[in-house]
């Protein structure tokens, strides 16, 4: 296939939400449109939540706030990015937030990586010669572990932009991703 | 020509993983790369790990078990009866969303109860009674009647709620700020003979709740069928509260039709139960609307 080269724009980008008629039209308040938009982006909001949360009925429960809540600042969307970016963004937000909640409810003092690692790692037996997917192997690893090597590996963030999302260094997420990949490579391996 | 250290397998575990984040000084990863062209296994973590991230960025999409949309739908559509507070309001963890409801509905209750009190006993006079709007598209004008006196005619501008589709009222922000009436007007200085709309309604002041608490009932039964549906989403401690503050603003709502049914013509208490009714639809518009467990 031949690559189109696109003529670049003579003024000022224009806003992403113009180019996509379904954005500005939910954005004017078509809930059809925000529909479609729904309709185009839930498996990939739902991806990014059930990987980071390890739980799909979970999951299910916060793609559908993650929804919710964009049909709420909507009108706040300027199309610096494209629009599945910031519903991106705004998951990985929806579902930190969720954890911090959640977190209250359990012990201050419980770390949710604590005492987790390699025997945290495949519950289900597995049969001889029989090795567990990659998919399966990031549901098992450690929650802290798991957001990371979500967010880095699968979602292509950077470490920087994760260690300002987790409120942490960016030294300690890429501790975090290298334990991940430690921890994952035993999984795949067993 | 470098120079480096040579590594045993546990200097190379060491440094691997700023080799593999492109962190490592050059000497560091030539010794890294000196180790595993020596020693098959940690050439192979190091090859498993270079292809961990390479298998986890292809992986494929993954699809909820159930379309998730009507769920949202439902939520989006409990804005059917926009209020201005409703609307600005940032749904916050529940540990604090209900602080200020509670705290209002209590301070309700108190007021209520003092306004009552007063109300039944010095037989409140009105200077213009006037109910609050309930949910009408257009601007409607209410016509409110005292015995013995001339009609009056009170412009009420009511909550424009947004359509099904939503597509009347631009952004969605915009959709819910700016739409919501007055919750009631009473000045004498409306009391002027200002034409109908075909929204018109006739409200007498011994009747005043008679058609506007229909609208209310109507919008708390649908906003209560979906707080039905999403209990189980729902912290059961969040919902303690919320059935806590419901139970306060219901005792409001009681006081203020008990006093009314003592004091019909006071357009201060059909006020003050329009507020009640009001706050009671707020407080479960914002609870349908509350993400999930939180």
């Amino acid at each position: 296939m031949t690559a189109v080269a696109l003529p670049e724009p003579m003024t000022a980008p224009t806003p992403s939400y113009v180019a996509d008629p379904d954005v500005a039209l939910a954005a004017a308040g078509d809930r059809h449109a925000f529909e479609r938009l729904y309709r185009l982006h839930v498996t990939r909001v739902f991806s990014l939540c059930a990987r980071m949360v390890a739980d799909r009925t979970r999951a299910e429960e916060l793609t559908q706030d993650v929804f919710v809540r964009a049909w709420e600042k909507l009108h706040l969307f300027r199309g610096e990015s494209a629009f599945g970016t910031w519903l991106h963004r705004m998951t990985v937000n929806v579902v930190l937030n969720a954890r911090k909640s959640e977190g209250r409810s359990r012990s201050r003092f419980e770390d949710d990586d604590e005492g987790n690692g390699v025997d945290a790692l495949p519950a289900r037996p597995l049969a001889p010669g029989d090795r567990m997917d990659l998919e399966a192997a990031i549901a098992k690893l450690p929650p802290g572990a798991r957001r990371v090597f979500t967010l880095h590996d699968v979602e292509g963030y950077k470490h920087e932009e994760i260690a300002e999302m987790l409120g942490v260094t960016s030294g300690a997420t890429k501790a975090q991703l290298h334990r991940a990949r430690l921890l994952l490579r035993e999984a795949l391996n067993r | 020509m470098s120079v480096y250290m040579p590594l045993d397998c546990d200097g190379f575990a060491a440094a691997l993983a700023d080799y593999l984040e492109g962190d490592a000084p050059h000497a560091v990863r030539e010794a890294v790369e000196a180790h595993a062209d020596e020693c098959a296994a940690c050439s192979a973590l190091l090859a498993d790990l270079r292809d961990i991230p390479r298998q986890a960025a292809v992986l494929p999409a993954l699809t909820p078990s159930r379309d998730l949309w009507s769920g949202i739908a439902e939520r989006i559509d409990a804005r059917v009866l926009p209020m201005e507070r409703a609307a600005t309001r940032t749904i916050v963890p529940a540990r604090r969303s209900w602080a200020r409801p509670a705290i209002a509905a209590a301070a309700l209750v108190v007021i209520t109860a003092g306004i009552t009190h007063y109300a039944t006993r010095a037989r409140y006079a009105p200077s213009a009674a006037v109910a609050s709007a309930p949910a009408s598209r257009s601007a409607a004008r209410e016509s409110v009647t005292r015995p013995g006196t001339q009609s009056l005619e009170v412009a009420v501008t009511p909550p424009a709620p947004s359509s099904p589709s939503g597509t009347t009222m631009g952004q969605p922000g915009a959709q819910r700020s700016g739409q919501r009436a007055p919750a009631a007007v009473a000045s004498n200085r409306e009391a002027s003979g200002r034409s109908g709309t075909s929204n018109t309604r006739l409200v007498r002041a011994d009747g005043v709740m008679s058609e506007t608490e229909p609208v209310y009932d109507r919008e708390i039964s649908k906003l209560r069928t979906i707080m039905k549906t999403r209990r189980s989403q729902l912290d059961p401690r969040t919902i303690a509260v919320l059935e806590q503050s419901i139970a306060v603003i219901d005792s409001a709502i009681a006081q203020s039709r008990s006093a009314l049914a003592k004091d019909p013509a006071s357009g201060f208490l059909a006020n003050q139960l329009n507020h009640s009714l009001e706050k009671k639809v707020e407080l479960l518009r914002t609870a349908a609307m509350l993400p999930a467990r939180t």
